[in-house]
């Protein structure tokens, strides 16, 4: 007898985890040097250039783009998937209690991330500014992941306490 | 919420683990609803009772409070 998963939640497939890590992990790596040495971080054959126009004159719309690198729009698209496939993809055992602790996480994640928001806001001012909301781009996701993830583990850890 | 989860599967002689499996779900779901941290869902708890061939009113209490 088994029952059917209720209120099921649109999640992927149990194996996009796996995958979602193995993006993310390196993606994240990526990430953090381009926070760290923005400029060393321009790749050459992500560059695309009209004429000699530069970062200054670039334009502002995708289809109306005179220059740009785009060795940040990959790292970032690379980071989202990656976090967006381990956050969204369905634990070995998702039931209904996963999904309460997963959406406690989601919740959690939102609420913090919201008060980095308002701290960043208060504190935070000029370039520095805008770096941080560049972190902020990923870390709901970010902070979703890490405290979903400890709140099973924790579980996990109770279980093999109790069986010992 | 109380319960008496954990009786009951004593006196059926029956695991979390082998409980989880027949109800098609997690064993620290089990855990979790028998150390009082979860509330089940009407259907688990329905489907419980349906196990422990008893009523819903048998295994699971209302207390104080809720």
């Amino acid at each position: 007898m088994t029952i059917p998963p209720m209120k099921k939640l649109p999640l992927l497939p149990n194996r996009y985890k796996a995958i979602g890590w193995v993006l993310l992990i390196p993606f994240f790596g990526l990430g953090a040097l381009k926070l760290i040495f923005p400029d060393q971080m321009e790749w050459s054959f992500m560059t695309y250039r009209q004429g000699d126009y530069t970062f200054f004159d670039s334009g502002d719309w995708l289809f109306s783009l005179k220059y740009n690198n785009f060795t940040d729009e990959f790292i970032s698209l690379g980071l989202l998937l990656g976090l967006s496939l381990v956050a969204f993809a369905r634990t070995r055992t998702e039931d209904e209690w996963t999904t309460h602790l997963r959406l406690e996480a989601m919740l959690w994640s939102v609420l913090l991330n919201t008060v980095f928001v308002a701290l960043t806001i208060i504190f935070i001012y000029s370039s520095l500014y805008l770096t941080v909301m560049m972190i902020n781009l990923f870390s709901i996701l970010m902070i979703f992941i890490v405290r979903f993830e400890y709140l099973l583990w924790r579980e996990r850890q109770q279980l093999g306490e109790k069986r010992s | 919420m109380k319960n008496r989860l954990k009786v009951e599967r004593a006196i059926k002689d029956m695991t979390q683990a082998e409980l989880a499996q027949r109800l098609g779900v997690s064993r620290q779901t089990i855990n979790a609803i028998e150390t009082g941290k979860y509330v089940p869902s009407t259907i688990l708890a329905l489907k419980i009772a349906q196990i422990f061939e008893k009523p819903v009113e048998s295994i699971f209490f209302l207390e104080e409070g809720d």
